[in-house]
């Protein structure tokens, strides 16, 4: 039976530059179409409380995901604090119907724009695990499972153990 | 525990009808040697399997394991017409499909008794389902399927180092077997005082 919980508390790292903020729901995000648009910028809170920003490389490949999965917006900003069934089953259900739909290229996206220091503890072994049967054809998959194991490590835990079936 | 945060158990009790329940004192528990991380994982997995059976793919029950496995998305999915899980393959199942692979079904073995248990499960199933289906359980039969036992499989979930083949499992099994006989004597007297 489940009966701890899992904290993880995460090092929010500093943005380099900013150009838009996307915050609250994923409806609420917006898109800076400027030409001196040179990031993206995701304004979150992390579980510690702390407010803090990621800064994401514009591309064509993340204004298409976050156009098609809003969802990844409200992900990227909630993704340390997701240690439980309640808050990480909503986001298990698009993941999973990313795959289900044939949308391996915006899944590798979202595999790309996944940081493993943002992820909690869950995740890192969640993602790979939700995504394995399609590591073939995601190519940032692999990378994922290197970055993970390295990060779960860093985080004093188990990773051989933690990531049995998918080394 | 599941996404209201409440401790609850998810089985296929029979065709078409898999349950998330809570638990009682008829029950008897075993912890997995899991990690939380991978516990939390799984039982999110496992809501998850529970809402797309609801939803739209609900699971029947079948005799014979081959062909069967979960898609990520938690739909049950059959690669051959009339397959189906048993409330044990059900648990094989869904942690094979999170590449937790518990059961290795290269060492396991067919058992003559396995037919006879086929047979009669058949015979209770009829009724349930339609003809067709009956009749494409049946034909299993004949094949020398493998057989599962729930036994098996729990042992299977709780000793280190998986997956377990058939004769690594056999005497734990047997362990867990008898722990249930005896709480369910037990319950048994507990009732029959409280009948009194």
């Amino acid at each position: 039976m489940i009966s701890q919980s899992v904290d993880f508390q995460p090092t929010p790292y500093i943005p380099a530059c900013y150009s838009q903020t996307v915050e609250g729901k994923p409806s609420d995000y917006f898109i800076n179409n400027s030409k001196s648009v040179s990031c993206a910028e995701l304004s979150f809170s992390n579980h510690i409380g702390a407010n803090s920003t990621k800064v994401r490389e514009p591309s064509k490949g993340f204004n298409e995901l976050i156009g098609k999965a809003p969802w990844v917006v409200e992900f990227l900003q909630s993704a340390s604090k997701l240690n439980d069934v309640k808050s990480l089953l909503p986001f298990y259900m698009e993941i999973n119907k990313l795959i289900s739909h044939g949308e391996l290229n915006l899944c590798n996206e979202f595999l790309k724009q996944v940081r493993v220091n943002d992820l909690s503890d869950v995740l890192l072994v969640g993602l790979l695990r939700l995504t394995s049967s399609h590591k073939n054809e995601l190519p940032y998959w692999t990378r994922l499972l290197a970055s993970a194991k390295t990060e779960l490590s860093n985080r004093k835990h188990d990773s051989n153990a933690i990531l049995k079936g998918l080394l | 525990m599941d996404e209201d945060l409440e401790i609850k158990f998810l089985h296929l009790a029979w065709h078409f009808d898999l349950r998330k329940e809570s638990p009682n004192k008829k029950y008897l528990w075993l912890d997995i040697p899991l990690d939380n991380l991978n516990k939390i994982h799984l039982a999110t997995v496992c809501a998850s399997i529970f809402r797309s059976s609801q939803d739209r793919s609900p699971i029947p029950y079948g005799i014979c394991i081959d062909g069967t496995s979960f898609s990520k998305d938690g739909n049950f999915i059959s690669h051959e017409k009339h397959g189906g899980l048993t409330c044990a393959t059900f648990v094989i199942q869904v942690f094979h499909s999170q590449d937790y692979p518990i059961i290795d079904f290269e060492n396991w073995e067919y058992r003559e008794e396995d037919r006879n248990w086929q047979i009669k499960i058949l015979s209770i199933l009829k009724g349930h389902i339609d003809s067709d289906y009956l009749n494409a359980q049946y034909k299993k039969c004949e094949e020398s399927i493998f057989r599962f036992k729930p036994e098996e499989v729990a042992a299977a979930e709780t000793l280190p180092s998986p997956p377990h083949g058939l004769k690594a499992l056999e005497k734990p099994a047997q362990q867990i077997l008898d722990s249930i006989i005896e709480h369910t004597e037990k319950m048994a007297i507990n009732e029959a005082n409280v009948a009194r």
